[in-house]
């Protein structure tokens, strides 16, 4: 036990560490509580309204907020509690799908739907492959067993939660926040045509334009991934395969 | 409290990215499954993209959108390489038990 | 007062919403209506896994080769690159449109937005060409 709560507590106050560097680092002179500020565009005022509407106010943005972000968390929770590894795997698809509908709440359309194809469509798949692969079931999942371990371990995450929670609800929201987003026009077009913010054509125009380099990057990236992955989970020779395991296709009969 | 519940702000998008990664570095933290972890860094990784995309929709600037899908790329090179160590692991010790891979510390 | 508000509020979902209740509405009814007026007659033959008339062979709790993962692996290289071609999709006119040398004149063919992609695939063809030598692929 001693040993991970060690990691642990050292861990959070690596964390607490970088909260606090970075809380004192965009601290305004003067300012009495740790606040980060946001410059907006040049000349327009930065209001100090923590709260201001990001997606439209009232009771239906409200229930659709707090129905995703239920599915988020209790998603979350569910990958955090799960011994059967598929069914972490089931409740970690609920959490992306409700990223997806929160992307969604955000403008970013293109966003949520490479959000539901790749993570929950992908991702994920690759996931239950392996668990397919290896399927053993667990033996004790928890790390930190004891209930001096757990208390320990669950103050600590309170802790590093206040301490983000504090630091992000100060931000402050610039006025420009409060009008709808900006189209985005493609630069050099002669034909001007503008774009709605969070479209698929919006990304691509910051995409080949600004982030030309690590979108080509990216590519390598992909290429150096394929190549690890295939080195390093390849059996050696063909006898070493994993014993117990059914060949592929044994008859593709059905 | 009420204008809480029903005024939905940046804020809101902000502290659930915040709850969401805090629960990932538990997962990291307290589980022992090297698959329950490697899923944990998936969920720290959505809280950074649902914060960058809040400040992105905060901003009116569509380079958060690029970013996001950057860290999606990443993540996905990233879970390949990761889960096949993870399959690599099995095949040598038969578990993936992250407390028991010790080798190294004696 | 707070459900008007709540319905104009809801407006701009109410096509997806709807489909949705219409897909669960027909699901529930129809899985109701079978549990409720079909004929019930329990056999074991009936409670057996389906394998299209075939013995199952096995264990469905058996260990799967690592083959899988491998092509699992190639998919969501596949994936993620089709997801960076959408936007390159639907921006190719602007990429290959060079801007006009003055005003009136005619804007002329650029070749920016096929090279750039080009480069994304072959880098990603180079990944196929492995996984092929090594014949990760190879389905024997």
């Amino acid at each position: 036990m001693s040993g991970r709560v060690l990691a642990a507590i050292a861990a959070l106050f690596l964390v607490l560490g970088l909260v606090a560097a970075g809380t004192a680092a965009a601290q305004p002179a003067g300012g009495d509580a740790p606040s980060v500020t946001i410059q907006a565009t040049p000349g327009a005022g930065v209001s100090t309204a923590s709260r201001d509407i990001a997606t439209g106010s009232g009771a239906g943005m409200a229930i659709l907020f707090w129905a995703l972000a239920l599915g988020t968390v209790g998603g979350a929770a569910f990958v955090l509690t799960r011994r059967n590894l598929i069914a972490a795997v089931m409740g970690m698809v609920g959490t992306f799908l409700a990223l997806a509908g929160l992307y969604m709440m955000l403008y970013a359309s293109f966003l949520a739907v490479i959000q539901m194809l790749v993570y929950a469509g992908a991702i994920m798949v690759l996931f239950v492959f392996v668990i397919m692969v290896l399927n053993r079931p667990e033996d004790e999942p928890w790390g930190m067993v004891g209930l001096p371990g757990k208390a320990l371990a669950g103050l600590a995450m309170l802790y590093l939660l206040v301490r983000l929670v504090m630091l992000v609800w100060s931000v402050n929201v610039p006025d420009t926040a409060l009008v709808a987003p900006a189209a985005v026009a493609f630069p050099g077009d002669a034909a001007h045509t503008v774009y709605e913010f969070g479209s698929t054509a919006a990304v691509g125009t910051s995409l080949f334009s600004d982030y030309l380099f690590p979108f080509e990057a990216i590519s390598i990236l992909l290429l150096i991934a394929v190549v690890g992955a295939i080195a390093v989970a390849r059996p050696l020779n063909d006898a070493d395969e994993l014993p117990g395991a059914q060949p592929p296709a044994p008859t593709g009969g059905h | 409290m009420n204008d809480l519940l029903t005024h939905i702000g940046y804020g809101h998008f902000l502290v659930l990215a915040a709850v969401l990664f805090v629960m990932g570095v538990a997962g990291v933290l307290m589980r022992r499954n090297a698959l329950i972890i490697m899923m944990s860094i998936e969920l720290m990784l959505n809280a950074a993209n649902l914060t960058v995309l809040t400040f992105a929709r905060m901003h009116g600037d569509v380079s958060g959108h690029t970013f996001a899908l950057i860290v999606i790329a990443v993540a996905a090179a990233e879970v390949a390489v990761g889960l096949a160590i993870v399959v690599a692991l099995f095949r040598g010790r038969r578990h993936v038990d992250v407390d028991r891979l010790n080798t190294l510390k004696h | 007062m707070l459900y008007t508000r709540l319905a104009l509020q809801l407006q701009a979902f109410t096509p997806a919403g709807l489909a949705i209740a219409l897909a669960l509405g027909f699901c529930g009814l129809f899985t109701l209506l079978a549990v409720a007026v079909g004929p019930k007659s329990v056999n074991p033959e009936k409670l057996k896994p389906f394998e299209c008339g075939s013995e199952p062979i096995g264990s469905p709790r058996g260990r799967y080769s690592v083959k899988f993962y491998q092509v699992a692996i190639l998919f969501l290289v596949f994936d993620i690159e089709a997801a960076f071609m959408y936007p390159w999709a639907l921006l190719f006119t602007k990429l290959s449109t060079t801007p006009a040398a003055g005003p009136g004149l005619p804007t002329g063919v650029g070749i920016f937005g096929f090279v750039e992609m080009l480069l994304f695939v072959i880098v990603l063809v180079v990944a196929l060409t492995y996984v092929w030598r090594k014949k990760a692929i190879g389905w024997e």
